[in-house]
């Protein structure tokens, strides 16, 4: 009895090591990504640059924490970049009108408004996720065009950039919102019924429905949610700069996928770990920062930041394959 | 009659260890049919994929094609000497219409090597007509039912010409009034020359159609039997072999069902699956179905359950008195029905989620705190009860369950059941693809659960199953039920005979 539950003991151990052993990896690549980059460029390391760096990552992170509910959940979602520019660019002209709280109200419908629509065709019509999305970005953008009729829209009040501004103990606002969004997520798919659901659908989702479980619910509150971070992360941005334009966040969809990869999503869905999701997307902030730094030539840096995505991806397959073969 | 189109002798074949044919022999006459049956694993397959020159056979006395030695080296091989193989599958392309299906892969070329569609169309009504097939040939093959697509895959196969044409169990996917059209033009493939071999587990088919009857046990050919001189109770009994006919006098389970309905179906029927399904179920009884693989067990299964694509298009489930509409497995579940899949792997678990993960998913919304969230306490006394209780062997509830055994996996999926505290339990080949000591414990925890007092419907072509544990079994055939037995009369040889006729056995 005594060596039984001593092997349970260790095989618990090891099997808690086992799941971490990701995170503490990617922990460690962002480390001697950070000491390289800071030989390399001492400007790197500088307060306000790092400071910089939060706050422009803050959209990716906030938008990366609805796409890892979506991914996980076996599903895409890549009109948030479109969304997020929509719901700034109606929040924009709103607020100057009814004031900041009502076109908060009103913006963060818009996400959840898209995330519904795409999520009934994809559910009803079994249409994959990553076309219908494509209608609705194309659509979301459009609107976003309409509503500013192509100029930039600027008189935001100055009580609402607070959001954007804010820096208490030198850290900006807008990241401190950004992780306090991840949290969320984290205890959402973590420590609920509803997360627990969310990775059983990705996982399998026969196994989920035959178990119960409302499948067609599920997907569609998953992309509703992924809508409605697109548009705080809309707010957060408007807030941070000041000012929108109709074209804001183009390509942000797929830089938070990968950002999503890196950290470890399966893109098959039903695994992965929300918390390595923000230094998959640091990883990809990081890097465009240093490109700029080190003044690399701007036509080469979607090349550099692309083929890193891929070297990530490879990598986590080849572990993937070695872990499976053993 | 001249030579005969086919004769085998001695046929034998081992893949590794397991002798696959012992030794088959056969004689085919031109212009006849034979039917070969055993039950599965006899040989049936092997020896026909040795005839299709799929594989080759380890050593023959002799197989002679029309009277020369026939030893195909591939299956191209054999189709250029002349026997082609319809397979059990439909496998025609349906985005494509019937004639470009007819001539896929044998186009006839027309001047020049240019194929044009209508001398296409042409070439394949001519042949459709020929043998009297009703088919538009430029129709596309995905709007014809599965009879005329079974009719067009035939006619495919006549293509080539064949001196033999090899069937492997041609009506398995058939309704029964799609059989008898398909019947039909075998007969009259035979009429035209054709000898057919025809493989089938339905007996009453290869009565209505085969001049003579080969049975296959173990990887022997048992007899060779004219269909005048035989019956289908001595063909099931050939199959069977001696040492089965014996069955011991069931050990009844002390208390006799109760009368207490719990599941009471009524002329339950899915278009293509089941037709006019009628039974109840009692408090406390083990109620087994069972019939050959496609005769709608697990469909039954699925449309009791109420699993999206299983919608009954006419008559009724109720439970406890009360019909159910807009029937989900959500809804099953919160009225105290569970199903245990049959596809482990594929329905069952979820890999990497961890044993009390596996088992808390379809009560997952109770597992909470006064907060809302998910409770670690009580995830963890519920999975710790469920391996204590059901044995399993694993070190802690907290390992995935892929690292645990088939037969343990199983347990962990009853175990998820019976936390949804069921009233009626849906087992669908509880044992399938377990160790025998699993086996065991399984089916005395499915004893134990009846024994409280829960309605349990064992779903099985596993005879054992059946015979051990049910009350009564109800043999089902292309998707209607033909026989009950219970008592004395619950034994392997009326319900394998039944399982193959369509019809109770006395």
């Amino acid at each position: 009895m005594s060596t039984y539950t001593l092997e349970a003991g260790r095989s618990n151990l090891q099997e808690s090591i086992r799941r971490s052993y990701g995170l503490i990896q990617s922990v460690a690549v962002l480390l001697v990504l950070v000491v390289v980059m800071s030989i390399v460029s001492p400007r790197f390391a500088s307060v306000i640059n790092i400071q910089n760096l939060m706050a422009q990552m803050s959209a990716a992170l906030i938008v990366a924490a609805g796409m890892t509910i979506v991914m996980i959940n076996g599903e895409f979602d890549i009109s948030v970049g479109a969304v997020l520019a929509l719901t700034a660019s109606i929040a924009g002209k709103l607020m100057p009108e009814i004031g900041i709280t009502a076109t908060f109200a009103l913006a963060l419908v818009v996400g959840p408004l898209f995330g519904r629509f795409a999520g009934v065709v994809v559910t009803r019509f079994g249409i994959p996720s990553f076309i219908t999305t494509l209608g609705t970005m194309m659509i979301a953008r459009s609107l976003a065009f309409v509503t500013t009729q192509g100029q930039v829209v600027s008189n935001v009040p100055e009580a609402f950039r607070i959001l954007g501004l804010g820096r208490p103990l030198g850290i900006p606002m807008p990241f401190i919102i950004a992780i306090l969004t991840i949290l969320a997520g984290y205890v959402l798919l973590n420590h609920t019924a509803f997360g627990k659901k969310v990775y059983a659908i990705g996982a399998n989702r026969n196994v989920a429905a035959l178990s119960g479980i409302n499948v067609d619910r599920i997907k569609i509150i998953c992309l509703m949610i992924c809508g409605l971070c697109a548009s705080f992360a809309g707010m957060v941005l408007l807030a941070r700069i000041g000012s929108i334009q109709a074209d804001t966040a183009r390509g942000l969809e797929f830089e938070v996928i990968a950002g999503v990869v890196i950290g470890g999503v399966s893109l098959s869905g039903g695994q992965g770990n929300i918390l390595r999701v923000i230094i998959g997307v640091v990883v990809i902030a990081l890097i465009r920062n240093f490109l700029n730094l080190a003044r690399i030539d701007i036509f080469w840096q979607d090349f550099a930041t692309g083929s890193i995505i891929l070297a990530a991806v490879l990598l986590d397959a080849l572990q993937k394959r070695i872990a499976g073969s053993r | 009659m001249g030579e005969p189109a086919l004769v085998c002798k001695d046929v034998k074949k081992t893949f590794g260890s397991i002798k696959a044919l012992r030794s088959a022999s056969f004689t085919l006459e031109k212009g006849q049919v034979v039917g070969l049956v055993g039950e599965n694993g006899a040989g049936k397959s092997t020896l026909l994929k040795i005839l299709a020159g799929v594989y080759q056979a380890d050593s023959a006395e002799s197989i002679k094609l029309l009277g020369k030695d026939y030893s195909p080296h591939n299956a191209i091989d054999a189709l250029q000497r002349g026997i082609v193989t319809i397979h059990q599958d439909i496998n025609l392309v349906e985005g494509m219409t019937v004639a470009e299906n007819i001539f896929l892969n044998n186009e006839p070329t027309g001047r020049l090597g240019v194929l044009t569609a209508g001398s296409l169309n042409a070439k394949a009504q001519e042949l459709l007509d020929h043998y009297g097939i009703e088919v538009d040939a430029s129709q596309q093959v995905s709007r014809l039912p599965n009879d005329l697509k079974k009719m067009v895959q035939i006619i495919k196969a006549m293509t080539w010409k064949p001196t033999i044409l090899l069937m492997d169990e041609p009506t398995s996917s058939l309704t029964a009034t799609e059989v008898d059209v398909v019947l039909r033009l075998i007969a009259e493939l035979s009429r035209r020359g054709v000898a057919i071999v025809f493989v089938s587990h339905y007996l009453s088919e290869v009565f209505r159609i085969c001049d003579t009857i080969t049975i296959l046990r173990d990887g022997q050919t048992i007899a060779n039997l004219q269909k005048e001189s035989t019956s289908i109770t001595e063909v099931v009994q050939h199959m069977l072999g001696r040492k089965l006919v014996e069955v011991d006098a069931r050990s009844k389970r002390g208390a006799v069902a109760s009368n207490d309905v719990l599941l009471s179906v009524r002329e339950l029927s899915v278009s293509g699956m089941l037709h006019d399904v009628s039974f109840d179920l009692h408090r406390g009884e083990i109620l087994g179905f069972t019939g050959l693989t496609g005769s709608g067990l697990t469909e039954l299964a699925k449309t009791l359950f109420g699993v999206e694509g299983y919608q009954p298009s006419k008559g009724t489930i109720a439970i406890r008195g009360d019909v159910k509409s807009r029937w989900n497995p959500g809804k099953a579940i919160q009225e105290g029905v569970a199903l245990l899949t049959g596809d482990r792997l594929r329905e069952g678990i979820l890999p990497d989620f961890t044993i009390a993960e596996n088992v808390g998913l379809p009560i997952i919304g109770k597992l909470r705190n006064a907060l809302g969230l998910l409770s670690r306490s009580k995830i963890d006394a519920m999975g710790t009860r469920c391996v204590r209780e059901l044995n399993v062997k694993a070190p802690s509830a907290h390992v995935p369950i892929r690292t645990l055994s088939g037969g343990n996996q199983q347990k962990v999926l009853i175990a998820k059941w019976l936390e949804t505290r069921p009233q009626i339990f849906i087992l669908d080949d509880p044992t399938v693809g377990i160790d025998v000591g699993s086996k065991d414990e399984i089916r005395k925890i499915i004893e134990r659960i009846a024994s409280e007092g829960v309605g349990v419907i064992i779903i099985s072509t596993e005879m054992p199953d059946i015979e051990k544990l049910c009350d009564r079994a109800i043999v089902m055939f292309r998707g209607s039920i033909v026989g009950e037995f219970a008592g004395a009369q619950l034994e392997h040889n009326r319900i394998l005979e039944t399982s193959v006729s369509g019809r109770k056995a006395a």
